[in-house]
């Protein structure tokens, strides 16, 4: 349910005031919030929190003494303070001690426990009892009411210092353990005690540490890379990459290790393409960066790098992603079951943890290759506080089309600059500063050099987050960014002019984790966000707008959102994550409203000044996820989800290549968008863990679905919301992944049955059609093999079904033209997607050198399968076997369905290197 | 702690429900245990530095060879020569207790000043009430500041004696439910620790389990063999 609300406003005739650089300036009382909040946030200066240091190692020389002296030896050097009962132990028995550098544990384990002793850890003393026959010894007695402590701290990769995102900590042969966070912080509160906890990562070698819990302890562990083996007996037995224990389903993450083995193109890692072999996941085909995830269509998604979100997520028709994989830590995939931190978008969440720069030493690493050449500095600014990562990218194809035979010249370019910054001012405080900018240019000269047709897009984001850990238990994350996206299409004929779309934002939030105890974890959150779209104006060379054109009004927004959600563990084998958030959706002017009666027909337009709200929306969003732990090896999942997207993009187009992109928020004609899903899964690790199963299934339903009328105009209307339908959708489906992500052979083998169809009243007569993006068979098998030495082969095998269009269902001939005749809507599908991907990587020198490079050769749709995208109507085949439009209107003439692709087999190969 | 005039020019002031610190005119601190009363001049006149004190106290006092500081406490007179000590009114047996921790005292009856004692760090006189004479002995008390400082030691020592050092030094009534507790030993020491925590620790050691009632404290067990 949403609630509305209007705002009757005073027609006014107030022409819109200058956009400066299409942002408007912020109103008054929006600045008075947004200044107030950042007081707040900032009003949390630094504490100095009490650390100790880890148990240190013993060492003791004693010959014939009584224990009790040995005891006090212990207590000098260790500040450790034992009480007994004298009378009922040895105490006075003389022993001999020869103890060198042992951990204290193990030290009293052999002068105690050989005297019939035990010991157990109470408040700040090491309590010492008589072995009893027939009592079990607890570690961690659960009937004294004993003080609970918090460990805390942070992972790091040793030889960067970059944080381990998702890495486990757990108590050696216990089920209690922590995961670290997305900036590689984890809490775990325990009863006091001695404990050994295990911290491990996949692709690291784990560590173990003796912990004395009486007292709370702060702890920073560097983990080493695991060059030469991922050992296969040591994996996890909790959460971070193992979907059977993971609080999370439907979903996938991916570390800096899996990274590294997912398809890529041009020797790249692709984001986007290594998503299209997730099952739930569906890129159109080849050339589009656009994808749709368990029947969303492709606005639905939300992409986010360091918490902003970034708008195209690729270059170059989705060929290349939108950011140096070099500077990827982590990649977070949400297909269904959202953390109640996550909103704005229907379908899914990709969150992607850029790298922070090398906290040791200086780096460089780059790729050149024959489409894109890409290169990396990174370094410390103050070594293991400070680092800087300075990444970018840029095309090298004009050569490329000089190669293939175009009559007419073409200039595709594109760059990429992502710059961070970090530093940390004491343990409890960290900041970040993120930077991205990127561009691409597609222009097409005709034979007067003259810049002719084009288009453009260029994606500017910028982060700034601040980390603030409160206590052992409270963590604070603060995130001011922006982002802002433009679209435009060069229009030579007005007087080289351009159209523009734009879309931005403007960030003011922060997320909190509460750590309250191993079965709880409470996150709540507030953001506050300014949100800018213009549809699409035209400007002329000069600066002005275009007199021939109609001025479409600008949008103005703003959104507030709180949530708040707990993580509880009940029992030994359920769990429970239950929330809610709660966006609140307003805009304002200065605008221009229409409004329309039901047969879309304007019937008043309302102008409201800046800085007036016209339009608010409520929607609350209820999630909850619970799990059941059938054995430890396999578990059973079910959640439900509601998501609100109160920003869709307009685009009546279903062709790959983004076409004039318009992003339009809800308000007075625009319902917001909502959708519910319920899944339910069930996990198994095979083989000793080796292998993991999932089976998943999942129900959507959307609701205020956003439609086209048939042959709606989207370019240059102002009355674009005319041109809207609402209805409804659903889709369900089925996914079964099974993967492996140890040893020398990983890779996974994914099937994904589904369908997703759509309602609209107007729309195909008000009839259920299935939607484009309905492929009912997705496979996908992906594999890699990697000798740890020199070679790594990858492999990628994609089957979709094709995706359903509209074919005519006769012709007819009328004044000696031939009319296509359609009837309903999606009848029809292009033929089936397969393509096949190979790669091979060869290291020159083995991992631990200094200066490492490779050469990669990739071979981009392997068979040269032309996957068509568009199937047209409209060509006959000539004398000479070519399929061309026919000139000669008059005449009877059989037209023949054409299909477009985009491309055959693309080879690459590229030297990588890093030092 | 209050301070209330009981003479032109006397202050007293007393120590009530807490310890409580307070520095004296000529800098002296005073630490006195709940329930003391000590009773000063608003300025120190004439040869001697003289106060009066009913109760418990531990005194650190400042120098000053010229003015020796004098102690009254009931009918036994402390003269100091510049030191740490404690003295307390309410002793064993009601005897007055001084424990000298550094620097020198001489301790004698009001009425016998010629019959004095000299403590040495380390040493104690207890003067008893009925006039005996005034026994110096080595202090083997090691928890004889723990009121103030928290640090209890104990060593082989029994629950009855365990027992009473916890309910002075917490200011607790703590008693047994069964007296076959009362003989079991410890050996433990502990340091600025709150009455619960030292307690959990002895519970757990002892097998004892504890019931809270306010301020009375009922340990109860199935005592050691």
């Amino acid at each position: 349910m949403i609630f509305r609300f209007g705002t009757p406003a005073e027609t006014l005739n107030s022409p819109a005031p200058d956009a400066i650089n299409g942002m408007m300036v912020i109103s008054a009382p929006l600045r008075t919030t947004l200044i107030t909040l950042l007081f707040i946030f900032f009003y949390y200066c630094s504490a100095n929190l009490y650390s100790q240091d880890l148990s240190g190692n013993i060492t003791l020389h004693i010959h014939n003494k009584p224990i009790s002296a040995v005891l006090k030896q212990i207590t000098e050097i260790s500040k450790i303070e034992f009480s007994y009962n004298p009378e009922s132990l040895p105490v006075e028995k003389n022993i001999s001690v020869e103890i060198a550098n042992m951990p204290l544990r193990e030290a009293l384990d052999a002068i105690l426990i050989a005297n019939g002793i035990e010991y157990i850890v109470v408040e700040k003393h090491i309590v010492l009892k008589k072995k009893s026959a027939d009592e079990v010894p607890e570690m961690i007695p659960e009937k004294t009411a004993l003080h609970r402590y918090t460990l805390s701290g942070f992972l790091y990769d040793k030889s960067t210092g970059e944080a381990l995102i998702g890495a486990n900590v757990y108590v050696k042969g216990a089920t209690i353990g922590a995961m670290t966070n997305g900036y590689g912080f984890f809490s775990l509160t325990l009863s006091s005690g001695i404990y050994p906890v295990v911290f491990s990562y996949l692709g690291f070698k784990s560590a173990e540490r003796e912990i004395i819990l009486n007292e709370d302890v702060r702890i920073s562990i560097e983990l080493e890379d695991d060059h030469l083996e991922i050992s296969e007996v040591e994996i996890l037995a909790s959460e971070g990459e193992s979907d059977v224990f993971a609080r999370q389903m439907s979903g996938i993450s991916f570390s800096q290790k899996t990274l590294g083995r997912l398809p890529g193109f041009g020797g790249d890692l692709d984001i986007i393409r290594a998503l299209q072999a997730v099952p739930g996941i569906q890129t159109f085909g080849d050339g589009s960066s656009l994808y749709y995830v368990r029947g969303g269509n492709s606005d639905q998604n939300l992409m986010l790098i360091d918490e902003v979100p970034v708008y195209n997520p690729s270059h170059l028709f989705g060929f290349f992603s939108a950011f140096s994989p070099d500077a990827i830590n982590s990649v977070q995939v949400y297909k269904g079951d959202f953390p109640a931190k996550y909103g704005g978008r229907l379908s899914s969440v990709i969150d992607i943890k850029a790298k922070e720069g090398n906290m040791k030493r200086f780096g460089c690493s780059g790729n050149i290759g024959p489409y894109a050449s890409n290169l990396t500095i990174e370094g410390p600014i103050v070594k293991n506080r400070s680092s800087f990562i300075l990444s970018g990218r840029i095309s090298t194809l004009n050569w490329l089309t000089n190669l293939k035979n175009f009559n007419k010249s073409f200039s595709f370019q594109f760059f990429d600059v992502n710059a961070k910054l970090n530093y940390s001012l004491n343990n409890n405080n960290h900041i970040f500063l993120t930077f991205y900018y990127g561009l691409d240019d597609f222009s097409r000269y005709n034979s007067v050099e003259v810049n002719s047709y084009g288009i453009g897009w260029n994606n500017l984001a910028g982060t700034f987050r601040w980390n603030h850990i409160f206590s052992n238990r409270l963590f604070f994350n603060t995130t001011f960014n922006f982002s802002r996206y433009n679209y435009s299409l060069n229009l030579p004929q007005e007087a080289n002019g351009y159209w523009k779309s734009s879309i931005a934002n403007l960030t003011l939030k922060t997320d909190a984790a509460w750590y309250l105890n191993p079965k709880n974890t409470i996150r709540s959150g507030v953001e506050v966000t300014y949100h800018y779209s213009d549809p699409g104006n035209v400007t002329l060379e000069n600066g002005n707008a275009s007199p021939d054109v109609p001025v479409v009004a600008e949008y103005h927004s703003m959104e507030y959102v709180i949530y708040l959600s707990n993580e509880q563990q009940i029992g030994k084998k359920f769990s429970l994550r239950y929330g809610i958030r709660l966006p609140v959706w307003q805009d304002f002017g200065p605008t221009k409203v229409y409004y329309f009666d039901a047969n879309h027909k304007v019937i008043d337009t309302i102008g409201y000044v800046s800085g007036e709200a016209y339009s608010t929306a409520f929607s609350p969003e209820p999630r909850v996820n619970i799990q059941y732990q059938l054995s430890n090896v396999s578990s059973v999942k079910g959640s439900y989800s509601r998501t609100t997207q109160f920003l869709q993009q307009l685009s009546n187009s279903t062709s790959p290549f983004t076409s004039l992109e318009v992003w339009a928020p809800c308000g007075v004609n625009i319902a917001p968008q909502t959708a519910d899903q319920v899944a339910i899964g069930y996990f198994r690790e095979l083989a000793k863990r080796k292998f993991s199963l999932s089976v998943e299934g999942y129900y959507k339903w959307f609701h205020n679905r956003l439609d086209y009328r048939d042959h709606a105009n989207l370019l240059f209307n102002t009355l674009i919301e005319g041109e809207l339908r609402f209805g409804k959708g659903w889709s369900y489906g089925v996914e079964l992944m099974l993967r492996k992500t140890s040893g020398n052979l990983t890779g996974w083998i994914g099937y994904t049955w589904s369908r997703a169809f759509v309602q609209t009243p107007g729309v195909n007569n008000g009839d259920i059609y299935p939607a484009s993006y309905d492929r009912p068979h997705d496979f996908c098998i992906n594999i890699s093999w990697d000798d740890k030495k020199h070679w790594l082969l990858t492999a990628n095998w994609i089957y979709m079904t094709g995706a359903a269009i509209t074919t005519p269902v006769g012709f007819y001939l009328q004044n000696g033209y031939t009319i296509p005749l359609y009837g309903a809507k999606n009848n029809d599908r292009l033929p089936d997607y397969h393509r096949l991907d190979l790669s091979a990587t060869y290291h020159f020198n083995k991992p631990g050198n200094r200066y490492r490079h490779s050469l990669a050769v990739t071979i981009y749709n392997a068979y040269s399968r032309l996957n068509p995208f568009s199937v047209s109507f409209n060509k006959i085949m000539n004398d000479n076997g070519e399929f061309v439009v026919p000139s000669n209107i008059n005449g009877t003439y059989q037209l023949v369905p054409t299909a477009m692709s985009v491309a055959g087999m693309i080879p690459s190969i590229n030297y990588q290197f890093r030092f | 702690m209050y301070r209330s005039f009981s003479s032109a020019d006397e202050l007293k002031i007393a120590a009530s429900g807490k310890i409580s610190e307070f520095t004296l005119p000529d800098g002296t601190k005073v630490t006195l245990n709940n329930g003391a009363t000590l009773t000063y001049p608003s300025k120190f006149t004439g040869g001697f530095r003289k106060i009066s004190l009913n109760g418990e106290a531990w005194f650190e006092v400042a120098h000053d060879r010229a003015h020796p500081f004098v102690v009254n406490a009931g009918k036994t007179v402390i003269q100091v020569l510049g030191t740490s000590f404690s003295v307390n009114t309410k002793g064993y047996r009601n005897c007055r207790e001084i424990i000298l921790a550094a620097g020198k005292v001489k301790v004698y009856r009001d009425d016998k000043p010629d019959d004095p004692v000299f403590l040495s760090p380390g040493e104690k006189a207890s003067v008893p009430a009925d006039g005996q004479p005034i026994i110096k002995s080595v202090n083997d008390d090691e928890n004889f500041l723990a009121w103030k400082t928290k640090h209890i030691i104990f060593s082989n020592t029994s629950m009855n004696e365990a027992a009473a050092l916890l309910s002075k030094v917490y200011d607790v009534r703590i008693r047994f439910s069964d007296n076959r507790l009362s003989g079991c030993k410890i050996t433990a020491t502990f340091d600025k620790q709150s009455l619960e925590s030292v307690l959990n620790v002895i519970k757990v050691t002892l097998d004892l389990q504890v019931r809270y009632a306010g301020r009375n404290i009922e340990l109860s067990g199935a005592g050691c063999n």
